[in-house]
C-alpha cells in the first residue's frame, strides 16, 4: 500500500479518535470542577445549617437579657440576686446616668467575685466610652454586645441603656456560653466529614462527624459565627479522600463504541483499498500475461515468414511482396505489444533499464532498416547524421523502443511532410538523438499533454486519432529511467523530439 | 358523772398536748438547723477569733412517702485509655446502678472521646433492656473531650429539669481532658453555672491519669461528690454509693444567710464557697441528704466586750425546697456570745463538738497548702506543714476529747512520711485531694 494512503488512513482513524477522547477527558474535567464547586457549595450550606441555630440562640439570649436588664431594679440586692440565679450570667454591672459606677457598688463592701470582676474590666472603668460604640448621626444606640480579652480569654457583656438613664449590663460566663453552644451542636454529621468549632484562641471546643484521623487535614471550608462570637469559627474537614465519582458508564460506553467504530471503518477502508489494489494488480498482471501470450505466436509468425522468404526464388515478386507486408505488420504488432508491456510494467513500477555497451549509430540504423518499407511506402525521405561508432552504456532495447515510437508517430501523423531526420550527438556523458519531421507539428496547447498516457491528438484533418495513446508516455518513461528525458522542442514547422540519454562511454564487448 | 367526764377530758387534753409537744420537738418532715459557737463564752477584752458552725441535717422521708424522683445523666469517658477492663467495669457499674431507679426516674447516658455520643437520650427508666443494650455498645478509643461530655450531659438533664427532681450529672473520667476547655477554672465556672440551675456534677476519677484539680473544682463549684477509684473493679461500689446519695436527697436549693451584728466581722468560711459582702455571709448548697449533716464553718472576729456582757453575734436564716412537701421551709437561729473574765468559764462552756469540726476544717485547709508546696518541689516544707497539722490535731484531740482527731493526726503523719516517694506521688496527690474534698464537704463516702 502506498505510504501516502497508509498515512491518510491512519489519520482518518486517529484524528477523530483523538478528538473524541480529548473531548471526553475535557468533559470529565469539567464534571470534576462542577462537582468540586457543588461540594464547596454543599460544605458552605452544611456550615450555614449548623451555624443558624447558634445565631438564633444567641439572638434569643440577647433578647432575654435585654428584657431582664431593661426591667430589673438596679439595687445591689436585686443585681446580686440576678447573678445568683441566672446560670449564664457571671457578673452584673450598672452605670448611672452620669456614667458613674453604680454596681458593683462603689461604697459598699464587695464580694470576692465582684472584686475579680472589677479587675477583669479594668480598662472599662478607665473609659466607660469603650462600652458602647460612637453613636452615628441622629442615631442612638441603646443596647449591644461588648467583647474584650482578659488574658487570652474572650469575655462578653450584654448592656442596655434604659429609659431611666441607667446602663445595666450582664457579663456572660464564658464556660457556660461554650457549654450551651456545644449542647446545640449535633452528634451526627456526614461520615466523610469532620466538623469542628474553635473558639477565639483556636481551642477546639467541640467536634463531631467522622473519626478524627491522626493527622487531620487543613479545613476545606471555614465559617465564622455571627457577631459577637465572630472570633469563633466552624470548620469543615474532608477526612475521607474525596473520591472523584467514576465517569458515567454511558460516557465510557460511547467513547469505546466510537473507537471501535473508527477501527472498523479503518479496517473496512483498508480491506477495500487492498481489494482495489489487488484487482488493479490482477488487471496489470493480466495485461502482462496477455502480452507475453501474444509475443510467442508473433515471434513464430516472424520466424516462419523469414524462413518462407528464404525459400522463395528471386523472381517471385508477388509472394515476396506479400511476405513483406506480413513481416511489416507483425513488426508493428510487436512494437505495439512491447509498448503495452512496458506501459504495464511502468504502472507497476517494474520497468527497468539495463545499460550495456552498445553503439547508438547501430541502434538508429537498425531501427530505420526495420521501418524502411513503411517509410518508403509513405513517401518519407530519411536523412541521418550520426557520429562515429562510439561504444557507450546503452540499453539498446529501450532506446530502440523509444525510436520505434518516435518514428512510428512520424509515419502515422507526419507522413505529409515527406521528410524524417535523425541526428545523434554527444555531450559529455549524455547522448542526444533528435528526430525531426516536416509534418503539421503539434498545437501549443497539446505540447505537454501528448506525453500523458492514453492521450491522442485529434486532428480532424486526417481523421480520428490513431494509435493507443501510450507510446510517448512509455518513451518518456524509458528515457527518464535511462537518466535522460524526452522533450518536444519548439520549432516553426513540423515537430522535433529530443531524446537525451545518460550513456557514458564504455569498452566494447569483447 | 361530772368528775368522770372532767377526768377523761383532762386526760385527753394531756395526751393531746403531749403528742403535739412530741411532734413539735421531733419534726418528722423538716430539716434541723443548728447554729453554735465553738466558744460561746469568750474572755473579756478582745477582739478575738471564734468559729460558728451552722449545720443542716436532712430529715428522713416518712415511710409512707416516696422518695423524690431523680434525673441523672451518666457521662462516661470512652477515650482510648479506658479500653479493656476499665470500660467493661464502667459499663457494668452504670447498668447495676440504674437498677436502683424506677419508672419515676429519668436517666441519660452520654459517652465522650474526641467527640460526644449520646448513647441514651434522657428517658424515663421504663425500657431497661434498651438502656442496657445502648450502654453495652460502648467501646473505647480516641481522646478526651471532657468539657463537651459534661455540656451534653447537662443538656440531656435539661430535658426533664424540674425543681422537685434531684438533677445530677455523674462524670467518669480516667484521663486528661485534651479536647476543649481543660483548665480547672473553666470547669469550675461551668460547675458554678450548672449549680444555679440546680444541677450538681459528681466527678469520679478512675486510675491515675485524670486531673484531680479539675475534677474537684468541677464537683466543688456544683456541689457534687468526688471519688478517686484506683481499680476498675471498685467502680460498681462507688456508683452504688453515689446513687445511694442521690436517692436520699430530701431538700434542694439550700440558702444559708448569716447576718453578723455590728462589730462582728466575718473572716472566712472554711471548706465551701461563700459570698461575703460586708457583714453578710451567704452560702448556697444544691441539696441536703436524709440523715446527713452538712455544715458551714464560719470564722468570725468577735468584738471587744466587757465581762458579764452578752450580745447577739449573728442571725442565721436557712431555707430550702422541701422535696417531701414541695414547699420552701425557712428556719432561723440566733447565735449569742457572752464575755467573762475567768478562763475556766471559757473552758467549761467550750462546745467540743463544734471545735473538733473547726479544727478539722482548719487543718484540712492547711494541708491544701502542703499539696501546693509539694507541687513546687518544696518537699521538706510541705512535710513540715503536715507535721505541724498533725501536732495541732493531737493537741486538739486531747483538749476536745475527740478520738477522731487522733486518727486524723495519724493519717496526716503517714501522708507526711510518704510525701517524698516520687513514684507514688501521683496516687498520693489524688488520694489527698479526695480526702480533703470529703472532709470539707462532709461527703458521705
Amino acid at each position: 500500500m502506498r505510504p501516502g494512503v497508509a498515512i491518510a488512513l491512519l489519520l482518518v482513524v486517529l484524528l477523530p479518535g483523538v478528538l473524541f477522547v480529548a473531548s471526553a477527558v475535557r468533559m470529565m474535567a469539567d464534571r470534576e470542577m462542577l462537582l468540586e464547586h457543588r461540594l464547596a457549595g454543599h460544605r458552605q450550606v452544611t456550615l450555614r445549617q449548623v451555624e443558624q441555630p447558634l445565631a438564633d440562640w444567641l439572638a434569643t439570649l440577647g433578647a432575654r437579657l435585654d428584657s431582664t436588664l431593661g426591667s430589673i431594679p438596679a439595687g445591689t440586692d436585686d443585681l446580686r440576686a440576678l447573678v445568683r440565679t441566672t446560670p449564664w450570667v457571671r457578673q452584673a454591672l450598672a452605670l448611672d446616668r452620669d456614667g458613674q459606677r453604680h454596681f458593683p457598688p462603689p461604697d459598699e463592701p464587695l464580694t470576692a467575685q465582684e472584686r475579680d470582676f472589677l479587675e477583669r474590666t479594668r480598662l472599662l472603668w478607665k473609659d466607660r466610652g469603650i462600652l458602647y460604640p460612637a453613636a452615628a448621626e441622629g442615631q442612638s444606640v441603646d443596647r449591644g454586645w461588648y467583647a474584650w480579652y482578659w488574658g487570652d480569654e474572650m469575655n462578653l457583656i450584654r448592656w442596655v441603656r434604659r429609659k431611666d438613664g441607667m446602663l445595666v449590663g450582664a457579663e456572660l460566663d464564658p464556660a457556660r456560653l461554650a457549654a450551651d453552644i456545644i449542647a446545640l451542636l449535633p452528634d451526627a454529621a456526614p461520615a466523610d466529614a469532620l466538623l469542628r468549632l474553635r473558639n477565639e484562641r483556636g481551642v477546639i471546643l467541640y467536634q463531631w462527624g467522622a473519626d478524627v484521623p491522626d493527622h487531620p487535614p487543613a479545613p476545606a471550608a471555614v465559617r465564622p459565627l455571627e457577631s459577637p462570637l465572630a472570633a469563633w469559627r466552624l470548620e469543615y474537614l474532608d477526612v475521607a479522600p474525596v473520591r472523584s465519582t467514576p465517569p458515567p458508564f454511558w460516557l465510557l460506553g460511547v467513547v469505546s463504541l466510537g473507537c471501535l467504530l473508527m477501527l472498523a471503518l479503518a479496517g473496512y477502508l483498508y480491506r477495500a483499498h487492498r481489494r482495489e489494489v489487488e484487482i488493479a494488480g490482477q488487471r496489470v498482471s493480466f495485461v502482462n500475461q496477455v502480452s507475453h501470450e501474444l509475443k510467442t505466436p508473433l515471434t513464430n509468425i516472424r520466424m516462419y515468414s523469414e524462413l518462407l522468404e528464404r525459400e522463395l526464388a528471386e523472381d517471385e515478386d508477388k509472394p515476396r511482396h506479400y511476405l513483406g507486408v506480413i513481416r511489416t505488420e507483425s513488426e508493428r504488432l510487436s512494437r505495439l505489444i512491447a509498448n503495452v508491456l512496458s506501459f504495464a510494467r511502468s504502472e507497476r513500477s517494474k520497468l527497468e533499464i539495463s545499460p550495456r555497451p552498445a553503439s547508438i549509430t547501430q541502434i538508429v540504423s537498425g531501427t530505420l532498416e526495420t521501418f524502411r518499407p513503411v517509410l518508403d511506402q509513405a513517401g518519407i525521405e530519411v536523412v541521418t547524421r550520426l557520429p562515429d561508432d562510439d561504444t557507450a552504456m546503452i540499453d539498446a532495447d529501450a532506446v530502440e523502443q523509444v525510436l520505434n515510437n518516435l518514428v512510428g508517430n512520424v509515419e502515422k501523423y507526419a507522413a505529409g511532410g515527406g521528410r524524417l531526420e535523425i541526428a545523434a550527438s554527444r555531450a559529455g556523458e549524455m547522448l542526444e538523438v533528435r528526430v525531426t519531421d516536416a509534418g503539421p507539428g503539434i498545437p501549443s496547447d497539446q505540447r505537454e499533454k501528448i506525453f500523458d498516457a492514453f492521450h491522442r491528438v485529434d486532428d480532424r484533418l486526417t481523421g480520428p486519432a490513431a494509435g493507443t495513446g501510450i507510446g510517448l508516455s512509455v518513451a518518456r518513461e524509458l528515457a527518464r529511467l535511462h537518466g535522460g528525458d524526452l522533450r518536444l522542442l519548439e520549432t516553426d514547422e513540423g515537430a522535433c523530439f529530443s531524446l537525451t540519454l545518460h550513456a557514458p562511454l564504455a569498452e566494447a564487448d569483447p | 358523772m361530772k368528775p368522770l367526764i372532767a377526768f377523761w377530758t383532762s386526760m385527753l387534753a394531756i395526751i393531746g398536748m403531749t403528742v403535739a409537744a412530741a411532734s413539735a420537738a421531733i419534726p418528722r418532715d423538716q430539716a434541723r438547723l443548728d447554729a453554735a459557737l465553738g466558744t460561746p463564752v469568750v474572755l473579756e477584752g478582745g477582739p478575738s477569733r471564734a468559729f460558728v458552725k451552722i449545720a443542716l441535717t436532712g430529715f428522713e422521708f416518712a415511710p409512707d412517702r416516696e422518695r423524690a424522683p431523680v434525673n441523672i445523666a451518666i457521662v462516661l469517658d470512652k477515650s482510648g485509655s479506658m479500653g479493656g477492663e476499665k470500660i467493661a467495669h464502667a459499663r457494668e457499674a452504670a447498668i447495676m446502678a440504674i437498677e436502683r431507679l424506677d419508672r419515676r426516674d429519668v436517666v441519660s447516658v452520654v459517652a465522650y472521646d474526641n467527640s460526644v455520643q449520646v448513647l441514651v437520650p434522657a428517658t424515663r427508666v421504663s425500657d431497661r433492656a434498651a438502656i442496657h443494650r445502648a450502654i453495652r455498645n460502648l467501646h473505647a478509643g480516641g481522646s478526651t473531650a471532657l468539657f463537651a461530655g459534661v455540656s451534653k450531659g447537662a443538656h440531656e438533664l435539661r430535658k426533664f429539669l424540674e425543681r422537685n427532681r434531684v438533677n445530677r450529672v455523674i462524670l467518669l473520667s480516667d484521663g486528661l481532658a485534651n479536647v476543649g476547655p481543660s483548665s480547672p477554672a473553666a470547669l469550675g465556672n461551668l460547675g458554678r453555672s450548672l449549680a444555679k440551675e440546680g444541677i450538681s456534677v459528681t466527678t469520679i476519677g478512675l486510675g491515675l491519669g485524670y486531673n484531680e484539680d479539675l475534677m474537684t473544682r468541677l464537683a466543688g463549684m456544683s456541689d457534687g461528690n468526688h471519688a478517686f477509684v484506683e481499680h476498675p473493679s471498685q467502680l460498681a461500689g462507688i456508683f452504688d454509693l453515689e446513687f445511694g446519695d442521690v436517692l436520699s436527697v430530701v431538700g434542694q436549693e439550700v440558702e444559708i444567710i448569716i447576718r453578723c451584728r455590728p462589730g462582728v466581722r466575718p473572716i472566712r468560711v472554711l471548706g465551701r464557697d461563700a459570698e461575703i459582702a460586708g457583714d453578710t455571709v451567704r452560702v448556697d448548697m444544691n441539696q441536703i441528704y436524709g440523715g446527713q449533716e452538712k455544715f458551714v464553718m464560719l470564722e468570725v472576729e468577735v468584738p471587744a466586750g466587757q465581762a458579764g456582757e452578752q450580745r447577739e453575734l449573728a442571725s442565721v436564716d436557712a431555707s430550702y425546697l422541701n422535696l417531701q412537701t414541695q414547699r420552701r421551709d425557712r428556719l432561723s437561729r440566733q447565735v449569742n456570745v457572752s464575755y467573762t473574765h475567768r478562763p475556766e468559764a471559757v473552758q467549761k462552756n467550750t462546745d467540743t463538738a463544734v471545735m473538733k469540726d473547726a479544727v478539722e476544717q482548719v487543718v484540712n485547709e492547711d494541708s491544701k497548702k502542703a499539696v501546693q508546696l509539694r507541687d513546687e518541689g518544696k518537699v521538706e516544707e510541705a512535710r513540715e506543714v503536715l507535721r505541724q497539722n498533725a501536732q495541732k490535731l493531737r493537741e486538739s484531740a486531747g483538749a476536745y476529747a475527740a478520738p477522731e482527731l487522733e486518727t486524723f493526726a495519724e493519717e496526716m503523719e503517714a501522708d507526711a512520711q510518704r510525701l517524698d516517694d516520687r513514684e507514688d506521688l501521683n496516687r498520693q496527690r489524688k488520694a489527698l485531694r479526695k480526702k480533703q474534698y470529703e472532709k470539707e464537704r462532709q461527703q458521705s463516702y
